[in-house]
């Protein structure tokens, strides 16, 4: 009797061992990586948020063709189709040195100006073991001013201005990523009703992703002080597309200009009067290396 | 009686600890997938493949990480872990299984011989029965074991928007290959 009991549990046992032991095998593997540290990517789909640059760069060797358009304000009516009439291009191409350092150029058609920045991801989310809750990442902008002023005869150094950003950002989950924008804007030379040679702003900004492929996004930039009287603080609401290869942005925006100096702190129309601008972003991207 | 039946059980226990070396275990096997379309072909290769497996037992077990696949165009990985696969709700991809033709291999002689394994992978939160055949080449230092086979995308809950449906494959090419050291 007690023989045949201890056979049978036995013989249950060993059957049922080579089921748990796949089990134990497998739990014991996924405890090996359950601590390990990953970088969290995508917390948002391009290197720009809506007007101003996200903490995004692309990764090392990828070279990215950017072609942005800012048509007339919609209050200009059907006349004028809602301001298409009037578009104003920049056209950039941007370099990933590597996974951090990331660089580009472009020359927008409002006011003749070329642009140049460097960015730099200082941090970068990451879960598991040592993480780092959020992303930073440093922006330095240059812009040079080419359209010819008949009335002053300018040095090549009173053209350019500069703005510094710190990018800080987080993606919470899929669905939500936020991010702030400590900004400091210089001009070397400022126009006679002109009150303020550095600007101080913060912006603010995030995505909220409606699908794997489109996402709502806003941005605002608040200034501590004006260039003039006439500036406007800077609000843009868009919808990113992303198909494979290529990002869209649509956007509606009260700013004019498309490098940082420009849509910071020489904003003059006010969104809420309807002096807004429809305007696109088209990335394209190439992996060179 | 009841003596001789203790004796039969610390025997068993003695002979089951002699024997137990554990589970012989690679920390860098690899996983590739390659996927065919009319457009582009995309293949990515993990080489942080965690592999498990059990000579007593006739087991195994497999666990990666899906940020673990690396891909020729950096976009595609970002878009591969953030719109298909979802690595941040499912980070991993694993395998367990038993070889069903365990009795019938002699995983002490030199040589290769194939096997049949039956178990249970799991991608994108989506647990799916396979079978599939591992090639085994023993060794007196080591134990090396080769599989591939073929698995639909959309049996993983994983969606492909019909504008990029000429450069991803509905039915994709694994492959996976794993170098157990004996111990010594």
């Amino acid at each position: 009797m007690m023989v045949k009991q201890i056979t049978s549990t036995l013989i249950s046992l060993a059957l049922a061992l080579p089921l748990l032991a796949q089990d134990d095998l497998l739990a014991g593997l996924e405890a090996e990586q359950a601590d390990q540290k990953t970088l969290v990517d995508a917390t948002f789909k391009g290197t720009r948020l809506i007007n101003g640059h996200s903490i995004e760069t692309r990764k090392q060797g990828v070279m990215d063709f950017i072609i942005a358009h800012r048509f007339g304000t919609i209050d200009g009516g059907a006349y004028e189709l809602f301001g298409l009439d009037n578009a104003l291009v920049r056209i950039g191409l941007e370099y990933a040195v590597n996974d951090r350092l990331y660089a580009g150029a472009g020359r927008s058609s409002f006011e003749k100006t070329y642009d140049g920045f460097v960015k730099y991801r200082l941090l970068r989310q990451s879960i598991g073991k040592g993480s780092v809750p959020l992303s930073a990442t440093w922006l330095s902008s240059m812009a040079l001013k080419t359209l010819k002023d008949p009335t002053y005869d300018l040095q090549f150094t009173d053209k350019l201005a500069f703005t510094h950003q710190l990018l800080l950002a987080r993606k919470f989950n899929n669905g939500l990523s936020l991010q702030l924008m400590p900004t400091w804007v210089h001009r070397n030379l400022i126009g006679e009703t002109d009150l303020n040679n550095d600007i101080l702003a913060l912006g603010m900004g995030g995505r909220i992703k409606l699908s794997q492929r489109v996402a709502l996004c806003a941005e605002y930039y608040y200034q501590f002080q004006h260039l003039n009287e006439n500036t406007q603080n800077a609000l843009a609401v868009g919808v990113d597309i992303e198909t494979g290869g290529h990002v869209f942005q649509l956007q509606f925006t009260n700013a004019t200009s498309m490098v940082p100096k420009g849509f910071v702190s020489e904003t003059t129309n006010d969104f809420f009067k309807g002096e807004i601008h429809f305007g696109f972003n088209v990335s394209r991207t190439f992996q060179l290396n | 009686m009841k003596r001789e039946i203790l004796t039969i059980i610390l025997g068993l226990i003695t002979a089951g600890l002699a024997m137990a070396q554990g589970p012989m275990v690679d920390r860098s096997g690899t996983a590739t997938f390659f996927s065919e379309a009319p457009l582009e072909n995309i293949e990515a290769t993990n080489k942080e493949v965690l592999g498990a497996i059990d000579l007593e037992k006739g087991t195994l077990a497999v666990s990666m990480l899906m940020k673990g696949f690396h891909f020729d165009k950096s976009l595609m990985e970002e878009h591969f872990n953030e719109n298909y696969v979802e690595s941040d709700k499912f980070p991993r991809a694993t395998f367990k299984g038993v070889i069903s033709n365990f009795a019938a291999l002699d995983f002490s002689k030199n040589g290769s011989f194939e096997a049949e394994v039956d178990g249970e992978i799991e991608i994108h939160g989506v647990k799916k029965p396979l079978k599939t055949a591992v090639k085994f080449d023993v060794s007196a230092k080591d134990l090396k074991a080769t599989t591939s086979f073929n698995l639909a995308v959309a049996d993983f809950d994983i969606e492909i928007p019909t504008i990029v449906f000429k450069n991803i494959a509905e039915v994709v090419e694994v492959k996976a290959f794993f170098n157990f050291s004996r111990p010594k």
